[in-house]
């Protein structure tokens, strides 16, 4: 089997940092095909599909978690690790779930993670605002129309999905076009050459030279973002507030108008 | 308009595929698509190793950052970087296979509202990277524009419902190009049964007999 032989090679060339990151994302692109292929609904399937995907998808995974940059310690690693995980795992989730309720279900748990993400990268208020606004309005949303609108049971097209293969490999070729893009803006530093560039750069003195560099955006965050919201951005505020109100007019137009013509045509309304 | 099947009319077994034609055009270009993707996966070390064949040499390395006005490690942010650029990448892939390949209208738009969280994860990160406001605003106003087209979509998403009384998007397939192929149904077997029982209950204790008079008297509660 083809990705099997990939990852024993793979586990053989993962000592190396540098390794062969063109092979490792090779590997990691053709196993999250397979495995996405193998996970989406298409009707018929066998007892094993499922094992099979996950496998794939766990080797997937791996092979992208060994794509990824060293950050500052290893605690900081596995937080990011972690969330990033949650949010990976539970996206897939959502779109190979059988059960629209699920899916919306696992989204949150994709906000969950992709809102420790955010925390992560610095951005205090958006990772709360991810959980408040999307979790607690939008999700809440898609629950409502859910609940209006699912038939009792599964449907049967939510059991089939249209060319999961074609898919699988277009979402494939697209994240390998990203991350060859993303691994040629900025070349791999190695691990050696960390602590002796930053001294040579910099002027630090050296116990310096291994803590975590502050974010510039971490001082006074939620104020200073207030401040640059309301000041730089405020046409671009008022905007957006024409834009909700456009869309809360234009929501309610579309329902009463629905309503009306199906009242003209004798269809039964809700 | 072309009327729409009607729910009832409408086999409850039902499996889209495209016609056997439009297959034998399209795989030859899948595979080799992919060919060329991990060929060209393949490739990246010797792009790597000498940057000055590639014409774009111009790439922000590391030594590149502090010549903004960053804090000059370069390394830690850089990495923070690319982490964070390659979940957007897997995000937002995830949300266009979904969106690409389900049925369901509701799981297509979250799997919108994926790539939009892809997205504002990238945003973020350069943001982070640069040490600006200007990603973060950016996601600010991406979740403002995501609350607008959750709302909107969700009215055409109900509306769709009530014509149809399925959530698939294939029920309007009668809105497509004329060249292409109808989908055709399919037999689906029987679900295995696992999944459609909800929890319930148990009956615990005796109904107690209500007074119907002494619960109309009840105005307020």
């Amino acid at each position: 089997m083809l990705p099997s032989v990939f990852a024993t090679q793979l586990m053989a060339e993962a000592g190396s940092a540098a390794g062969r990151p063109g092979l490792l994302m090779a590997v990691a692109v053709t196993t999250a095909a397979a495995s996405l292929w193998l996970l989406l609904p298409k009707g018929l399937e066998h007892k094993l599909t499922r094992p099979a995907g996950f496998i794939l998808g766990a080797v997937a995974l791996a092979a992208f978690a060994l794509a990824g940059r060293r950050l500052g310690s290893i605690g900081e690693e596995a937080v990011f690790a972690l969330v990033a995980l949650v949010a990976v795992v539970s996206a897939t989730a959502t779109i190979v779930t059988r059960s629209p309720v699920y899916a919306a279900i696992w989204f949150a748990m994709t906000l969950a993670g992709v809102s420790g993400v955010l925390l992560i990268l610095g951005a205090q208020f958006l990772g709360v605002a991810t959980i408040v606004v999307y979790a607690g309005a939008i999700l809440v949303m898609f629950l409502f129309v859910l609940m209006l609108a699912q038939p009792s049971g599964l449907a049967s097209y939510d059991r089939v999905s249209s060319e999961p293969m074609l898919s699988a490999i277009a979402g494939a070729v697209l994240v390998g076009l990203l991350t060859i893009s993303i691994g040629r803006l900025s070349a791999p530093v190695p691990a050696d050459d960390v602590e002796a560039a930053a001294t040579a750069e910099s002027d630090a003195p050296a116990d310096s030279v291994t803590a975590v560099v502050p974010d510039p955006l971490f001082e006074n965050h939620v104020a200073r973002l207030g401040g640059e919201l309301f000041g730089r951005h405020l046409i671009a505020v008022e905007a957006a507030g024409v834009l909700l109100f456009v869309a809360l007019v234009g929501a309610i137009a579309v329902v009463t108008r629905g309503e009306a013509a199906a009242l003209a045509e004798g269809r039964p309304t809700r | 308009m072309t009327p729409v099947t009607h729910p009832m009319s409408v086999t409850s077994t039902s499996l889209v595929s495209a016609s056997a034609g439009l297959r034998r055009r399209i795989w030859p270009a899948v595979a080799g698509c992919l060919t060329a993707m991990v060929a060209l996966l393949l490739a990246v070390p010797s792009h790597a190793a000498d940057t000055a064949a590639v014409p774009t040499a111009a790439v922000p390395t590391a030594t590149a950052v502090p010549s903004m006005d960053l804090a000059p490690d370069g390394v830690l942010q850089n990495g923070l970087l690319h982490n964070g650029l390659l979940v957007g990448a897997l995000l937002f892939a995830l949300g266009l296979v979904g969106i690409l390949t389900r049925r369901n209208m509701i799981v297509m738009f979250l799997s919108a509202e994926l790539m939009l969280q892809g997205v504002s994860v990238s945003l973020v990160s350069w943001s982070r990277y640069h040490g600006d406001w200007g990603g973060q605003m950016l996601v600010i106003f991406v979740l403002t524009v995501a609350a607008c087209e959750a709302a909107v979509a969700l009215v055409f998403v109900l509306q769709a419902f009530s014509r149809t009384g399925r959530l698939d998007a294939n029920a309007w397939q009668s809105l497509r190009e004329s060249v292409l192929p109808r989908t055709i149904d399919q037999a689906l077997p029987p679900l295995d049964g696992g999944v459609t029982h909800w929890p319930t209950l148990t009956p615990a204790g005796v109904e107690p007999a209500h007074d119907e008079e002494a619960l109309l008297e009840r105005e307020h509660v």
